[in-house]
């Protein structure tokens, strides 16, 4: 796909895929968070049209597949005040935000609609799953310490729902557990929650009536609450992450929320690399992540390279400086959040990734005989003539494979993203899932546009060498 | 009245090329090959010559019907049926031939000259029974010309049959051949992955048992495709079975009615159509039925020889005649007769046997009524059922097993399943090929029945069988 066809399908005019430009009108001065809800609602999720193949080697036209092109970040000027002396707002890559409207009685009013939602994991996967305000997850909550506010919901859904706001201190009536605090609201209702914010930090709202499927099909969400404290911020960028892992069998277009152990989705913010925006930061920025992990099963340990920082909170509140480890994995449970803070002062590419190695494929099958060492010219020459297009799996290495896929030599099942990675700079990054790129910049940054790959400085780079150089440090090749 | 008698007899020779003939006139429009009867070395020679042309290129199904009307020697044999036939028909034209006496007689005290007797005798009533046993005999001819033309429409049919049967036979055996080959490969690459440590050593033993399997069904495959091959050389009476089957199975038409409607759970939209009108199938079949023809005729021969008997226990036995003697050197001449007393055999059992022989040609011919009715309605109904199964395969599942490789590739390539699964889809296909190629034998050998019983021949129901729906054959019917 190229850049005119990608405008031509007005998907540029959404913000969602524009390629490294700025987006053209800055956030008006009053925020309408309907307006945007409603906007984002009507918000097309489907996939621009896949320009026709030109390349002659394409074999079908179901095996060709849209070119990856880097998902640019989400724009957001962080410099945007909302009204008056409200914080800043903070980054939500791949998503975004609401922020409430002020009443006339001064309480902040903010409305929630559940429905289905098509959404996109990555180029080529798209599915039905279940979201807040047509997004999935859904939008960032963001309030501040000492605000009243009321939370309408809306069940478009055929089937109940409650939310929950995990971690808000509230009445019980207000907790949102269908059953125990709450009558469940039935498809077509709206409820209205209202309660004080008493607390500040990182929290999340989620479906809390038939977790198990609702939890599996999306119904989850950030919720930050901003310290009272006049806007101080602390840090440069302040950036919410969602983690999540779902079942998407190949050829399919909807999560199994059956699935207990064998999940081959692990997204961050509802994307699958190389569907995840990368994380622009300049370079010594004071950076945050609020890790929110509402996966089904799994916890994440969560590793960035070429850094270590420490976890200066969790949903239950901050932690004490003096309690505080630096590491450079933070543990996210299933069902906390893990607010870590770092100085990006190294510059270059860094992976960020959970480092379960499982979390890093996409739809990768695990019921397959095992060929690792297998001498994969015999088993070809035995197979190939009886089966046309076939290569044993694993020869030529991952790479190989989510290449050939990626440029239509091997067919997969439709709406599927089976070991797909992305052409990186010295070759293919056979990475998917719960994994994005911290790329670290000199400043000034433009933060809503990817800068593309690191342009290391010479004699920085691992490279091949021979006996002769390595003879001169005493090596025996 | 002797003289009439000489003239309906007299140039009474036998003319077998007449029998061919009427075989011909009967068959003209039934059957769909022109029939030879080798009678003398020319006929030899053009039939061998005719074969020849016949087997210089790959053959068809036409071809092999006319091989096997001109060079099966069964089928000659029973042409001779009809020259017995013929034959007889021209014995009934004959006269008794006159018996002519002599004696002397010599005095035995006296000597001198003998007295002289001659006489000349002869059946004199043959004159009057001569046509009534023409009528009989043209009966029995009748019957036997019927019969033979069935037997060359049978043998026209069996011999389609066996070669739909070999090209069947053929198909699976190439299908089969597939399916090893994807059975092999799975071995191979379990023992590749054995070799590689990552397979325990039960899953080979399992790959290798499932190939050695179908290895086995590969040799009865070979076995069968050999015996069918075998089975159409014999119905073409050829002494070897060097020559080259041509064409393919060919799949259904589409433009045929079918025979009866089925039940809304067994339709299959594929196979719609309009439907045949079994009720004049039947009136047809009852009208071209050469096996009611032979029963008919076989009832008029029985009649005409009770009408014979009746006569005979009238006017029993004349024997007339004239005698010539001389006596003491005189000539004396005068008639002589002789006639039969029924005194004590008046005919009466043999009428009484030909009277239970009506009967029970009048029975037989009733039942074969009874079984040309049913035949036509079991045939019309396995020809729409064979053509249904058959388009389903042609229209249906051969495109859905392709689609499930196709899909089965992708999702191996998008490794959701592994080689075995890969092999497995493949092997389902080839199944499914070789179950379309008995599925469509099944539909031509219903379709050459329906054929054959229109043209007059009574088929073997038994003989024909279907495939059952999970595709296996039954074992194949003894050669006819």
């Amino acid at each position: 796909m190229n850049r005119r066809d990608l405008l031509a399908s007005g998907a540029a005019a959404i913000g969602g895929f524009a390629l490294g430009g700025r987006r053209a009108a800055a956030l008006p001065v009053r925020w309408d968070p309907e307006a945007a809800a409603d906007s984002l609602t009507a918000r097309d999720t489907t996939l621009a049209p896949e320009a026709a193949p030109t390349s002659a080697t394409t074999p079908e036209a179901s095996g060709a597949r849209p070119a990856f092109q880097s998902p640019a970040p989400n724009p957001q000027s962080l410099a945007t005040k909302w009204q008056g002396d409200r914080p800043a707002r903070v980054y939500t890559p791949n998503g975004s935000s609401i922020t409430g409207r002020r009443a006339d009685d001064g309480a902040w009013v903010y409305h929630l609609t559940v429905g289905e939602v098509e959404h996109t994991f990555a180029p080529g996967l798209t599915a039905t799953c279940w979201g807040y305000n047509g997004e999935v997850h859904g939008p960032t909550f963001e309030g501040v310490e000492g605000d009243d506010v009321r939370i309408y919901v809306t069940n478009n859904l055929s089937t109940p729902t409650t939310v929950h706001w995990h971690g808000v201190f509230l009445p019980s009536g207000m907790d949102g557990v269908g059953g125990l605090s709450q009558p469940v609201i039935g498809p077509g209702e709206t409820f209205l929650y209202a309660f004080p914010l008493k607390q500040n930090g990182t929290f999340m709202y989620h479906a809390h009536h038939d977790e198990m499927t609702q939890i599996a099909l999306g119904l989850t969400g950030m919720f930050i609450v901003h310290p009272k404290a006049s806007g101080a911020r602390g840090v440069d960028r302040d950036i919410a992450i969602m983690l999540h892992e779902w079942y998407v069998e190949p050829g399919t277009s909807r999560p199994d929320p059956n699935v207990m152990s064998d999940f081959n989705l692990l997204t961050m913010n509802g994307q699958a690399y190389p569907g995840t925006a990368p994380l622009v930061v300049g370079h010594n920025d004071r950076v945050r992540i609020r890790f929110g992990n509402l996966s089904p099963m799994d916890h994440h340990p969560i590793h960035v390279h070429g850094h270590a920082w420490k976890t200066v909170a969790t949903d239950g509140g901050p932690i004490p400086a003096s309690a505080q480890w630096p590491e450079s994995t933070v543990l996210v449970p299933v069902g906390a959040t893990r607010t870590v803070e770092f100085v990006a002062d190294a510059l270059g590419d860094w992976a960020l990734h959970c480092h379960m190695t499982h979390h890093v494929m996409n739809q990768m099958g695990h019921d397959v005989p095992n060929t690792t060492g297998v001498d994969s010219r015999r088993l070809d020459r035995a197979v190939q003539p009886l089966a046309p297009g076939y290569a044993t799996m694993g020869e030529a290495g991952m790479d190989e494979h989510g290449r050939h896929i990626e440029m239509g030599h091997m067919s997969v099942p439709d709406n599927s993203i089976p070991m797909v990675g992305q052409q990186g700079p010295f070759g293919y990054i056979t990475m998917g899932g719960m994994y994005t790129n911290l790329k670290v910049r000199p400043t000034p940054v433009a933060y809503d546009a990817d800068p593309g790959w690191w342009d290391h400085p010479a004699g920085t780079v691992a490279r091949r060498v021979g006996a002769e150089a390595a003879a001169r440090d005493g090596i025996t090749l | 009245m002797l003289l009439l008698a000489l003239l309906a007899s007299g140039c009474a020779g036998v003319r077998p090329h007449e029998a061919e003939a009427d075989l011909r006139t009967t068959l003209d429009g039934r059957a769909e090959a022109p029939v030879l009867w080798r009678m003398d070395a020319d006929a030899d020679r053009e039939a061998d010559a005719a074969v020849e042309r016949l087997l210089a290129d790959s053959l068809s199904a036409d071809e092999a019907v006319q091989i096997a009307l001109l060079n099966n020697r069964r089928l000659q044999a029973t042409y001779e049926d009809l020259g017995v036939a013929q034959a007889s028909l021209v014995q009934a034209g004959l006269l008794g031939n006159p018996v002519f006496g002599g004696r002397a007689l010599w005095g035995l005290d006296e000597g001198g000259a003998p007295d002289l007797g001659f006489n000349v005798a002869f059946e004199f009533l043959d004159v009057l029974w001569i046509p009534m046993r023409r009528r009989v005999a043209r009966s029995e001819y009748g019957a036997a010309r019927v019969r033979v033309a069935e037997a060359v429409l049978d043998l026209a049919a069996r011999t389609r049959s066996a070669y739909t049967r070999a090209q069947a036979d053929r198909l699976r055996l190439s299908f089969q051949t597939e399916i090893t080959a994807r059975a092999e490969a799975a071995y191979t690459a379990a023992l590749l992955l054995r070799e590689a440590g990552t397979i325990p050593a039960a899953d080979v033993l399992a790959e290798q048992a499932r190939y050695e399997g179908t290895r086995l069904d590969l040799v009865l495959a070979e076995q069968a495709a050999m015996e069918s091959r075998e089975r159409l050389t014999r119905t073409m009476g050829l002494s070897a079975s060097d020559y080259r089957l041509g064409g393919r199975l060919m799949p259904v038409p589409d433009d045929e009615p079918l025979a009866q409607p089925v039940s809304p759970e067994a339709d299959t939209p594929e196979a719609s159509g309009e439907t045949l009108d079994v009720a004049a199938l039947e009136a047809r079949a009852l009208e071209s039925s050469l096996a009611l023809q032979a029963a008919r005729y076989d009832a008029e021969a029985v009649a005409g020889r009770l009408g014979l008997a009746r006569g005979a226990a009238i006017l029993p036995d004349l024997e007339l005649g004239g005698e010539l003697e001389r006596e003491d050197g005189e000539w004396e001449a005068g008639p002589e007769a002789e006639i039969v007393l029924p005194l004590f055999d008046q005919g009466q059992a043999r009428r009484a046997a030909l009277h239970a022989e009506l009967r029970r040609a009048r029975a037989d011919y009733a039942a074969t009524a009874v079984d040309v009715r049913s035949a036509t309605r079991v045939l019309a109904s396995r020809l729409g059922a064979t053509r249904r199964v058959a388009l389903q395969y042609q229209r249906v599942l051969l495109a859905l097993r392709a689609d499930l490789t196709a899909q089965t590739l992708r999702q191996y390539n998008a490794m959701q399943t592994g080689v075995f699964g890969l092999l497995l889809a493949q092997e389902a296909e080839a199944d499914a090929a070789r179950r379309y190629a008995d599925a469509l034998a099944a539909y031509w050998d219903a379709r050459t029945d329906l054929d054959a019983l229109l043209a007059g021949r009574m088929p073997d129901l038994g003989a024909s069988a279907l495939p059952s729906a999970s595709g296996a054959m039954p074992a194949p019917e003894a050669g006819h």
